[in-house]
């Protein structure tokens, strides 16, 4: 990561610094593709009737389960995804790099596939979901906690990887100071190693929340389509777009606002955590 | 500033410090009140024998024993949490997101000393190296020499047992340094612990230093 202050290498000169046409053009397009779309979703948007098609009934349930299921596959994604970065990084794990391609594999996978392994674990007819079953009468899937499962699988190998790059390129030797000092492992990961990697796990937690809010997938297969209980906002918006493209534009709306929000708080925080780690 | 633990003399016997490809034996004794000056061109393991002798690095060989404890060798490990001995690094290495009270007084809260307890006995060691209007700066809002007064502080304020100096004066302004030097040399007299002190400086071996012991 070079940044404003390393200045111009000597072998840079200014025609360098012009792009050539090839490169351009194709650039340029890319950009407009990416821009496009979003352009279009605004200009189409029912400004006049947002506010009254968000505070309807049914949309405001969606979009509250929504942020209550992302936040506490936040939560979940923090209290586990920590400390499994911990592991990766400073637990000399045997196949550590097994371990670590993984933790990466849920963020390759399509997510409806990550909805079929969960219900093959936790389904009625599941590999424990059927023990679960029998001996507590508890049923996982087609719940709201099915969704925070389905948001937590897709989601936290971002919170973990980003965790885990801050951990390694943490100097280790302000964790033997704090030894030297009395610090068992437990107070120095504490007062010490959390802090300085702050801002990583802050950033990663943004990911992590918006990858959640997105989450349709894993979530449709796992969790199903319940109004209140499952039908998060990327589900609504699905099922509005067969009856009325505008409410689903409408509802698209507002993940965008929601998801610009996220952008703020991660240029904040990831480029200065990036920052401190390089 | 508290009551030091039982302390005692510092005991290395044949031990073989490894890094890398690098390997270095030492053997030396440092009596408490005393200060070893360890010196010899870069490149001899002077750093590597600190860690050793703090924990951070195992030994392959020989043995080191502090007031009788072995911590190293004849099949015994203590941790580098549990040896009390202080290591001031080249670099301070202080806690940035601390205070500098907050990190003089850390070694002292990891002990198990209530907060308020811990923050007075700081805010002494503070003003006796002239710092105490920095008592509640963030920790890397300091300067370079402040930084390294703050990062001696933290380490005799955990009243260690033995303590290791690694090149501490080097980073300090001239005009305070013999400042530093004076009262570095005044708290290993109270602590009355065993001292080894890594240097270049000749001057530094001829006023802090009761031995010297060359590397090469």
């Amino acid at each position: 990561m070079s940044d404003g202050q390393a200045g111009r290498r000597p072998g840079q000169s200014a025609h360098a610094a012009r792009p050539p046409l090839v490169l351009l053009v194709p650039g340029l397009a890319a950009l407009v593709f990416l821009a496009l779309p979003l352009v279009a979703l605004l200009v189409r948007a029912p400004w006049s009737e947002l506010v009254e098609i968000v505070a309807t009934g049914p949309v405001a349930q969606a979009l509250w389960l929504s942020l209550r299921t992302a936040t506490t596959a936040t939560l979940v994604s923090l209290v586990l995804g920590v400390p499994l970065a911990w592991l990766l990084a400073r637990g000399r794990l045997p196949g550590g790099g097994v371990i670590r391609a993984l933790v990466t594999l849920p963020m390759v996978l399509p997510p409806v596939v990550g909805g079929v392994a969960l219900l093959s674990l936790l389904g009625r007819r599941g590999l424990l979901g059927e023990h679960l079953d029998a001996w507590f009468g508890l049923t996982i899937p087609f719940t709201t906690t099915a969704v925070v499962l389905a948001q937590t699988f897709v989601s936290l190998p971002f919170l973990v990887l980003s965790v885990d790059g801050a951990l390694r390129g943490l100097d280790r030797r302000y964790e033997d100071v704090s030894a030297t000092l009395g610090a068992s492992r437990w107070t120095t990961f504490r007062r010490v190693t959390l802090p300085m990697i702050a801002p990583a796990v802050g950033a990663g937690a943004v990911l992590c929340f918006a990858r959640a809010l997105g989450e349709f997938g894993a979530t449709i297969t796992f969790a199903g389509n319940f109004p209140g209980t499952t039908r998060t906002m990327p589900i609504a918006i699905y099922l509005a777009m067969e009856q009325s493209p505008q409410a689903a534009i409408a509802l698209s709306i507002v993940l965008v606002a929601i998801s610009a929000l996220v952008l703020i708080l991660l240029r904040s925080r990831w480029l200065t955590a990036l920052g401190s780690t390089t | 500033m508290s009551g030091a633990t039982a302390t005692g003399a510092l005991e290395v016997r044949d031990a073989v410090v490894r890094r890398g490809d690098f390997e270095v034996t030492v053997d030396l004794s440092v009596a408490p009140g005393e200060v070893l000056a360890l010196t010899g061109p870069n490149g001899t393991g002077k750093s590597s024998v600190l860690a050793a002798l703090a924990g951070l690095l195992p030994l392959h060989g020989g043995a080191i024993a502090l007031g009788g404890e072995v911590l190293d060798g004849d099949a015994a490990w203590v941790p580098p949490e549990r040896r009390g001995v202080g290591l001031v690094p080249q670099q301070h290495l202080l806690f940035g997101h601390l205070s500098a009270v907050e990190n003089v007084a850390f070694g002292l809260r990891a002990r198990g000393m209530r907060r308020r307890d811990a923050r007075s006995e700081g805010h002494a060691w503070l003003e006796r190296l002239g710092l105490a209007d920095r008592a509640h700066l963030r920790a890397d809002r300091l300067s370079g020499g402040q930084s390294q007064r703050v990062a001696l502080a933290r380490a005799l304020a955990a009243s260690p047992r033995l303590v290791l100096l690694d090149e501490p004066f080097a980073a300090l302004d001239v005009r305070v340094r013999d400042d530093v030097r004076a009262l570095v040399a005044d708290a290993l007299r109270e602590l009355a612990i065993p001292a080894v002190l890594v240097t270049h400086d000749a001057g530094e071996v001829e006023t802090l230093a009761t031995r010297e012991l060359s590397l090469r």
